[in-house]
């Protein structure tokens, strides 16, 4: 085997041709290395290697006349070389004819391929490996691990447990087939059974667990082990039995144990060894559990966090544009609107507003607006009259129980008081539109103050309005009595 | 380190194609493997440098970054931490420098890691990164143009195979 002792980085890649320098810099193989001929051939775009004498290369130009450049090569999948003996899938058909000429993102080296994947996340890799053969030889073989471990470390996705391949275990913790693993049901409980390592839907719940009760009942009285032994050594989950808790082990799981152990003769130096497999093994995936869970916890809180956001920043960006066009509050109220009228579901997007997006939108949110001006004026009035009269009556309460005015007046009860005409004007000005300030509620107090403390005789010469009427009167009274003052 | 001389030295570049480009050093040294290759040569030499694997056109376009981007300080060195989060957000100019069509985007890429420019294959590989992210087989189909050549049978099988290829 060749091999040649180089000084730098740099006059490797002037020896394997210049497109390796990025690729050696990525894997950091340092400045002073051993490098042999069959690692540098084993990057994807490096064809040959020229070996110089390191001493004799003065200048690039030198270089340039003594290394051919090779063409770029594309990444090789895994099994498609002659003489490469990596056992691939079987049962496909033809590998590598009759293909036509990989997609340009399949074809990326894969030090870059590495690149990309790493803004990706395992799903997204589990997606696109999902897209043609070639795609699939190449995230599905084991020199393509790293880009899986990328990506799940850009996720903080706990490291992959030696029972699993990464692809495995991408698609356990993103349940990405939703489907059951023993069957084609793609209804399956959105929480996968991570170490059981399967995901199941509700009948092969039923059929694939056995209670460990029924389990123990059904063990073989011949059976030399201690049963809770048995039981130690089978991962269980547990699930109600209607309003009781009760723990459960995969039947596969378990028969397969009990075939191992009653094979096993007793005290012997195998079973010893099978059931510390088995417990370490147990650890393993309880540990993992627990990390598992915990970084579903953080992710599914950061991910609704963020979809928040979003739908915080689309909504303000929308509004702030509507008003920006002059439009008040209560065209932008959607609470009364009536069924169909197209406008929450273009808020509630999880995107950012794009110009693009507002060009399309903005005719259909003013042809709601629109339609609200037009149907529901009269709601709107009546709603801001609504409003006026609670400003009043929150006012009106403060006076009666924290003004020392009010101890020295007869004052009408709250509902009363909406009746009074110069109450009324107030509130009714300019269509409900003006709010209750200070200003205008000293008019009521003020109101209130000449009216209420004068003999009942001698009101009808101060109130403007023509007098108090009888009903006035037995508000008064009402008052008296209803607020016990 | 580069001097104020070398500031104001222009460095000829030779594409594939055989086209000649003369830009400022500055510009030109964005690309780490120009910038060794110029360190090689030396000062006194003022000859053209060759880039056997870049096309004029991608040059062209590529230049255009290194010239917008010639102020940029230095990146920092990768960080060991690979668990950090990583952002797919691209700043405004590069988003709609990227905006090319598919052939040249790869060019692009394939340019700037020859090149070794390392923020404009960031640009480049967030780019497809945002392509796929998020999107059904199909869809990345469509996208890339990528021929579905599994059987109905073969699509439900992979769905329930994950392990590694050389494990089957």
């Amino acid at each position: 085997m060749l091999v040649s002792r180089f000084t730098s980085t740099r006059d490797c890649a002037a020896l394997a041709g210049h497109r390796s320098l990025f690729s050696l810099n990525q894997h950091d193989y340092g400045h002073d290395l051993d490098l042999n001929l069959d690692l540098l051939l084993d990057h994807g775009h490096v064809q040959h290697v020229a070996i110089l004498p390191i001493t004799n290369v003065k200048s690039i130009s030198l270089l340039k006349r003594q290394i051919t450049m090779p063409a770029r090569k594309h990444v090789k999948p895994a099994g498609t070389e002659p003489g490469d003996t990596t056992p691939v899938a079987t049962g496909r058909g033809k590998r590598g004819t009759n293909r036509r000429k990989p997609a340009l993102v399949i074809g990326l080296p894969n030090e870059i391929f590495a690149e990309v994947a790493k803004y990706l996340s395992p799903d997204d890799l589990l997606r696109l490996s999902r897209t043609s053969k070639h795609s699939r030889d190449i995230l599905m073989s084991k020199t393509s691990k790293h880009i899986w471990v990328a990506s799940r470390k850009t996720l903080n996705v706990p490291d992959c447990p030696p029972d699993l391949s990464e692809p495995q275990y991408a698609d356990l913790i993103f349940g990405l087939g939703k489907g059951c693993s023993f069957c084609p049901n793609r209804r399956t409980q959105k929480e996968a059974f991570f170490h059981l390592r399967v995901r199941m839907c509700k009948g092969c719940q039923k059929t694939h667990f056995i209670q460990t009760s029924e389990l123990k009942k059904s063990l073989p009285s011949s059976l030399p082990s201690d049963v809770s032994e048995v039981l130690d050594l089978l991962p269980d989950v547990t699930l109600y039995v209607g309003i009781f808790l009760e723990h459960f082990v995969l039947k596969p799981q378990a028969d397969a144990v009990l075939q191992k152990m009653q094979a096993l003769p007793p005290n012997s130096e195998e079973r010893e060894a099978f059931v510390k497999e088995r417990r370490d093994r147990a650890d393993i995936v309880s540990k993992l559990n627990k990390q598992v869970y915990e970084w579903e916890r953080t992710m599914s809180t950061e991910k609704r966090d963020a979809k928040l956001r979003v739908l915080r920043e689309r909504e303000l960006n929308i509004y702030t544009k509507l008003t920006a066009l002059g439009y008040g509050d209560e065209d932008i109220d959607h609470t009364l609107d009536k069924k169909g009228w197209n406008w929450i579901g273009i808020f509630r997007k999880n995107r950012p507003l794009t110009e693009k997006e507002w060009e399309a939108i903005e005719p259909k949110l003013i042809e709601t607006i629109r339609l609200r001006r037009d149907v529901l004026a009269p709601q709107f009035l009546e709603h801001r009259r609504g409003v006026r009269e609670m400003e009043i009556r929150g006012r009106y309460m403060w006076f009666l129980f924290m003004s020392p005015k009010a101890k020295e007046l007869v004052l009408p009860r709250e509902d009363d008081l909406l009746e009074l005409q110069v109450v009324k004007e107030l509130i009714e000005e300019n269509e409900c539109r003006i709010r209750m300030t200070d200003e205008r509620w000293q008019i009521v107090e003020k109101y209130l103050c000449e009216v209420y403390s004068q003999p009942s005789e001698e009101k009808g010469a101060k109130d403007g309005t023509g007098g108090i009427s009888g009903r006035e009167n037995r508000m008064r009274e009402n008052a008296r009595i209803g607020l016990n003052i | 380190m580069s001097t104020t001389e070398d500031k104001t030295r222009k460095v000829k570049l030779v594409t594939s194609d055989n086209e000649e480009f003369e830009v400022d050093w500055e510009v030109a040294t964005r690309s780490v493997l120009i910038k060794h290759m110029l360190e090689d040569i030396g000062e006194s030499e003022e000859q053209a440098i060759p880039l056997p694997n870049v096309t004029a056109n991608v040059l062209k376009k590529v230049l255009e970054w290194c010239e917008h981007h010639r102020k940029d300080p230095e990146p920092a060195p990768e960080s060991s931490d690979d668990n950090r989060k990583r952002t797919l957000e691209i700043g405004d100019w590069d988003a709609k420098f990227i905006q090319v069509d598919q052939e040249m985007l790869f060019e692009i890429i394939l340019a700037a890691n020859y090149l070794d420019i390392k923020a404009l294959l960031d640009v480049g590989c967030k780019t497809v990164a945002n392509m796929i992210k998020g999107k059904q087989p199909e869809e990345i189909r469509k996208m890339f143009n990528i021929v579905n050549d599994f059987t109905p049978e073969e699509e439900a099988q992979i769905k329930k195979e994950n392990e590694w290829a050389e494990d089957r």
